[in-house]
């Protein structure tokens, strides 16, 4: 188990140290630059010494190997760089609109837990009734749907039925709790419904599994409640691949931050993201992606270990 | 050589028996599974619709004077902004979708299958590097690594092939690898070496037959988490550019023009037949091949 631990652990640094060669070359393959994105249209007026002078500013003059040591050097002190488009440090911004996408993370599973839980227990006891099919068609349809889709039309709808739309300027959660909520709620309700079916897709082949195990026929046999044995016999037993969903649905909720703040103009990292993406704003591309990508990999990391942790049989492989 | 001088007849043999094994599997597999068979008809009607559907319907880029209509008779679907037939341009983002989701699966898989076999073959340090990377990317949510790709290879129709295509990449890079290390273990492969085969004609001849299958019903599986993918990208403006028709593109025009809700109706149906037609196949072709996942 330790040594297990140790070696996971210790490929975290050179897995992230590859992600940001990876990410160095991407940019490289990006025919832009700082100089191009600042002039615009100007560009045809800059005399070809003036662009030396300013590819010498901004360092484009150096190997590929200077540049990304560079950066490399920048972000072990802390500095993720600065915007092309603002010229804000992107370390500020991230840290200015990181409380938006993190409400949104935890509304989001907060609601999605119990929903994906909720679905698929359900379904595994009641298997092969009309409930179960109910919400076997409801999982597989919500797999289906765009995610973007239903955030469209459940600002359409509303709107042409009722004259209803949250309120627009975003509050702070600690300004405004109630109308924040209010601009919160739908898209993580709709987020979290959607990824809750794959869990409960997950957790009711899991249930069913656990409930043909002897130990359950022996508990249910001794006369245990029916909700005692399912939630503590079978539930508790059946839980191992279901926080592996439930890890890779916090990396997926992210993705689907992205695109709910872009429709619900929520200030988060997500808009961040894709405004830069647009903008063609390659150093907040790169940083954002370096950091988000660590925290996914840190994210697999927590999941591998709680599980070999949790399912005592599978430690030492 | 003298192998393949002496095993015309076995081989034969062994073909017939295998295919008329594998129609009465698929005739058992369709009474089995009824749901296969309605997500089979679905992703046919889907298939047609993108090959053929240009010659049912009017021309989709063409602007006329009846801007914004409600659905008719004479426009199923109503107009757009521009007048344009939505229902056209609907059948119209079916064949932008599918011709994207396998132009991605032929471009992943190709590579997908050199860089596995090659990887799986070589072992050692290029195993090593390949397969790290690989993790690290599958770390990702597919949509951020797509938006990653959108940045590098640039907008359009051919960069987002190649950026889905990469996705396809990394998750089948992983399937392919296996299957080629448990390839590389049979006795033939060690005979095949021992007459002094060099390893392409290894990879090629013998390990490269054995791919096919898996690859094609896990591919099969991702199609419907590809549509979504182009959806969404096109959606945010980073997609296939305009004018040419796409379900998330149409959907984001729609947002804008919220009075007309049929702008917004239609191409989402669309797309979640296609996805759900697509996904329910994939679930039933590895229900049926796949004994190990059964029920999951």
């Amino acid at each position: 188990m330790r040594q297990y631990v140790i070696r996971r652990v210790l490929l975290v640094p050179p897995t992230v140290l590859l992600l940001s060669i990876f990410l160095s070359g991407m940019m490289e393959l990006v025919p832009s630059s700082v100089i191009d994105e600042r002039l615009g249209t100007l560009q045809e007026a800059v005399t070809p010494d003036a662009r030396e002078a300013l590819e010498e500013h901004f360092g484009l003059n150096k190997p590929v190997h200077e540049r990304y040591l560079q950066w490399l050097g920048q972000i072990f002190k802390g500095d993720l760089g600065r915007s092309w488009l603002t010229n804000l440090p992107v370390t500020k911004e991230i840290e200015r609109r990181m409380p938006v996408t993190l409400e949104f993370l935890v509304l989001t599973m907060l609601l999605y837990i119990p929903t994906g839980i909720g679905i698929g227990v359900i379904s595994a006891i009641r298997r092969n009734r009309p409930e179960d099919y109910g919400l076997r068609f409801f999982t597989i349809f919500m797999l289906a749907v765009p995610n973007f889709w239903l955030f469209t039309l459940a600002i359409i709808l509303p709107l042409l039925w009722w004259g209803y739309s949250p309120a627009v300027p975003y509050s702070e959660l600690w300004d405004n709790p109630l109308r924040n909520l209010e601009q919160m709620i739908v898209p993580a309700a709709i987020t979290a419904i959607a990824s809750a079916a794959l869990l409960a897709r997950v957790t009711r082949s899991e249930m069913l599994e656990v409930l043909r195990q002897d130990y359950v026929v022996t508990a249910q046999a001794k006369g245990l409640q029916g909700r005692t044995v399912v939630l503590r016999h079978a539930l508790r037993n059946a839980m191992l691949p279901v926080i592996t969903v439930i890890g890779l649905t916090i990396a997926g909720a992210l993705a689907g931050s992205v695109i709910a703040e872009q429709i619900y103009n929520l200030p988060g990292v997500g808009v961040y993201l894709v405004r830069s993406l647009t903008n063609n704003d390659l150093p907040v591309v790169q940083s954002w992606m370096l950091l988000f990508g660590t925290a996914f990999i840190l994210l697999n990391l927590i999941i591998d270990l709680s599980y070999s942790w949790l399912d005592p049989r599978i430690r030492f492989t | 050589m003298t192998q393949a001088a002496a095993s015309p007849e076995v081989e034969l043999e062994t073909t017939i028996v295998s295919r008329v094994g594998l129609w009465r599997r698929i005739a058992g597999a369709a009474r089995k599974h009824p749901v296969g068979v309605i997500a089979l008809i679905l992703v046919v009607i889907v298939l047609f619709l993108a090959a053929f559907g240009g010659a049912i319907s009017d021309d989709p880029n063409e602007i006329t004077l009846d801007i914004l209509q409600k659905p008719s008779d004479e426009h199923w679907f109503g107009t757009d902004g521009l007048g344009r037939d939505y229902f056209a341009r609907v059948i119209s983002g079916a064949r932008a979708s599918m011709s994207l989701a396998l132009s991605a699966m032929l471009i992943g898989g190709a590579a997908a299958l050199m860089i596995g076999m090659v990887s799986a073959y070589a072992r050692g340090f290029v195993d090593l590097l390949g397969q790290r990377l690989v993790d690290m990317l599958l770390a990702f949510p597919g949509l951020i690594l797509l938006l990653l790709m959108a940045q590098v290879v640039g907008r359009g129709w051919e960069a987002m092939a190649v950026g889905l295509g990469f996705l396809y990449a990394v998750d089948l890079t992983r399937i392919v690898r296996s299957n080629t290390l448990a390839t590389l273990a049979n006795p033939y492969v060690e005979s095949a070496r021992v007459v002094g085969a060099s390893p392409p004609r290894i990879l090629i001849r013998h390990v490269l037959p054995n791919m096919g299958p898996p690859a094609l019903i896990y591919m099969t599986a991702l199609i419907g988490g590809a549509i979504l993918a182009e959806g969404a990208l096109s959606f945010l403006g980073l997609g296939i550019a305009p004018p040419t028709p796409s379900w998330g593109r149409m959907l984001a025009d729609g947002r804008t023009l919220w009075r007309e809700w049929h702008l917004s109706v239609f191409p989402g149906v669309a797309m979640t037949v296609a996805v759900l037609g697509f996904n329910l196949l994939g679930d039933t072709l590895r229900d049926v091949f796949d004994p190990r996942l059964r029920g999951s």
